[in-house]
């Protein structure tokens, strides 16, 4: 992986690094600066090649939930992402021991506790993998991967529009394709660098028609002016591009963000409202107030139920 | 060149004095410690050899910075070269902006970002404690040699972001030990003052990136409060804060806050009712 990269980018500066935590977590780095110019990482991650998946995230019902980090960072730019709080760095890390982490989910398919479901793995989970895709080709290696085990149930979430990089690929159940979803106004707005909504639903959709198991996420669905008429839109133009049928499942969450991050984010920048709303502080998080949480996904869910089955529903309150 | 607050380091005189003589700069007869020259944007301090003796410089000169957040830092200064080769191969005279830096006594690495949008060659520095010979029996890395960059990174970095930090670096031996002429240094050094005010110029527009929904208008005016009403430094912070959220939130520009500028406020207890007035006002747009 590591030469490959080499070789792709050769007319870029090489800048050798001992360890990669010396570049990516040195003090008083702009996180933003550094997005409008970031550096390619490659480095090796010598530990937890699994994490056990967080409180934040749609599980399903399944119980032998983890996530990995085969990348950290991503191409994307949202103003709601709470990367810009948790990394000290916008630039993009790369692992290039993808054997490693291989080995871990192996091990962990054997070790998990309900032998009776599969082990749900989450690849691109804090980056966006398929959008990364033409330069480090890992959901094509995980994908494979995933064929060849039988007890193994991998979402890949995206907002990219790539399926095309993946499309001759054999269909597998064992890999939810997962598209992230918002309204246009919201997109265009709010998710710097993201392709705009119509050419990931078309993705989405030639992914569908294909047989892949697809997951749309609307998450996080942020309250915009008229956000009600915005969602609705947004819901009845997804079902016109993708038959029911062939969508697996959807999930609904609210904004919500790890409230040491929003202070981090804060500290850097000051320009995006999506930052300055009126949250309300629960716990660690921070997001839109106790009475209008349930009110938004009880809506959104609604609108999802004229085409989905509730059970094929989860919503992240 | 613009320079709002541009700090540059160089070790020996011979290497400040054609910056002196192009950026107009003059002494500043109250710093007696350093040597320190300045415009109203650029301040100079010539450090003396080796990298303590920068990183005292370095501190000297930004410690009194009250806002080091638009500051950019910069060591100049010429510099021995070891193997360097391919697209990195040198002639005396060649100028190269550091992207690793190596201090060869501590085994320490030091990465400035390389963000700046400028066409310039890199390369890898280390910082040794003593004049380098080729015939000495010691192996440096390949690439560009001195003594004073680790000792003016680690200072630089005490007070601003890798971002706002850069080193520039004149070849002038291939670690051969012996007495430079002042002149010929200077000619070395003046040869690429156009490349650097193109990289200074590229730090700066870095720098200035704009990320705040408050003007340096806004933040004017809302000094111009704080100062009238005598607020505290928490209040002031609340202040700015209930500003952004008001901008941000109505998409306006503030409201109108000029009658606090000369109100009449008798303590401390008058000041706070005002503040809490303009609180709410601003929350509420």
């Amino acid at each position: 992986m590591a030469k490959s990269l080499l070789k792709r980018f050769s007319q870029s500066t090489v800048v050798s690094v001992a360890n990669y935590k010396s570049i990516f977590a040195r003090p008083r780095q702009h996180f933003q600066t550094q997005k409008q110019s970031s550096n390619l990482i490659l480095a090796v991650k010598k530990e937890n090649h699994l994490y056990p998946g967080s409180g934040q995230v749609q599980g399903f019902g399944l119980e032998n939930f983890f996530y990995n980090t085969l990348t950290l960072n991503c191409v994307y730019n949202c103003d709601y992402c709470y990367l810009q709080g948790m990394y000290p760095s916008a630039n993009q890390v790369v692992f290039v021991n993808s054997i490693d982490f291989l080995d871990a989910a192996r091990s962990a398919i054997s070790a998990r506790t309900n032998k009776a479901q599969p082990l749900y793995l989450c690849i691109s989970y804090d980056t966006d993998l398929l959008a990364f895709e033409n330069v480090v080709p890992y959901c094509r290696e995980w994908i494979t991967f995933a064929s060849e085990q039988t007890d193994l149930l991998l979402e890949i979430r995206t907002k990219s529009a790539s399926y095309r990089s993946i499309s001759d690929l054999p269909v597998t159940d064992r890999v939810i394709l997962a598209w992230t979803l918002s309204p246009e106004i919201v997109a265009s707005k709010y998710e710097r660098g993201a392709p705009p909504v119509h050419r990931r639903l078309e993705s989405a959709a030639s992914a569908a028609k294909k047989g892949w198991p697809v997951r749309l996420c609307f998450d996080p669905v942020i309250t915009v002016p008229d956000w009600k008429s915005h969602y609705q839109k947004l819901i009845e133009t997804t079902f016109d591009a993708i038959p029911c049928r062939s969508v697996r499942d959807a999930t609904v969450g609210v904004f919500r963000m790890n409230a040491h991050y929003l202070d981090r984010i804060r500290k850097q920048r000051q320009n995006s409202d999506i930052l300055y709303s009126r949250y309300e502080k629960e716990g660690e998080n921070v997001s839109y107030s106790k009475e209008q949480r349930p009110e938004i996904t009880s809506y959104i869910r609604d609108l999802l139920t004229r085409h989905l089955p509730p059970e094929r529903i989860e919503v992240w309150t | 060149m613009s320079s709002f607050g541009t700090y540059i380091v160089t070790a020996l005189q011979a290497e400040a004095r054609p910056l002196i003589s192009h950026f107009g700069l003059k002494q500043d007869t109250t710093c007696h410690a350093l040597r320190v020259y300045r415009s109203d944007r650029i301040t100079l301090v010539v450090s003396g050899t080796g990298k303590v003796k920068s990183a005292i410089a370095t501190t000297g000169v930004l410690q009194p910075v009250a806002e080091t957040s638009r500051a950019i830092v910069l060591n100049l200064g010429i510099s021995g070269a070891s193997n360097l080769k391919g697209d990195q191969a040198c002639e005396i005279g060649d100028g190269f902006l550091v992207n690793r830096l190596f201090d060869y006594s501590s085994g320490r690495s030091y990465y400035p970002d390389m963000l700046a949008r400028c066409e310039c060659p890199e390369a890898m520095l280390t910082t040794v404690d003593r004049p380098l010979d080729s015939k000495d029996d010691i192996s440096v890395p390949d690439g560009l040699v001195d003594m004073e960059g680790s000792g003016f990174f680690e200072a630089a970095a005490t007070f601003c972001g890798p971002h706002q930090i850069a080193l520039y670096k004149v070849v002038s031996d291939f670690l051969q030990v012996e007495k430079l002429d002042k002149e010929w240094v200077s000619d070395l050094i003046s040869a690429h003052i156009p490349r650097l005010e193109s990289i200074c110029d590229s730090y700066q527009a870095i720098v200035h990136e704009e990320y705040d929904v408050l003007s340096d208008e806004d933040r004017n005016l809302l000094r111009r409060v704080r100062d009238n009403l005598r607020l505290t430094v928490s209040q002031f912070k609340i202040l700015t804060e209930s500003a952004r959220f008001c901008k941000l939130e109505s998409g306006n520009p503030l409201p109108d806050l000029s009658p606090y500028f000369t109100v009449s406020v008798s303590g401390k207890h008058e000041g706070k009712q005002h503040f809490e007035r303009i609180r709410e006002r601003l929350l509420a747009s």
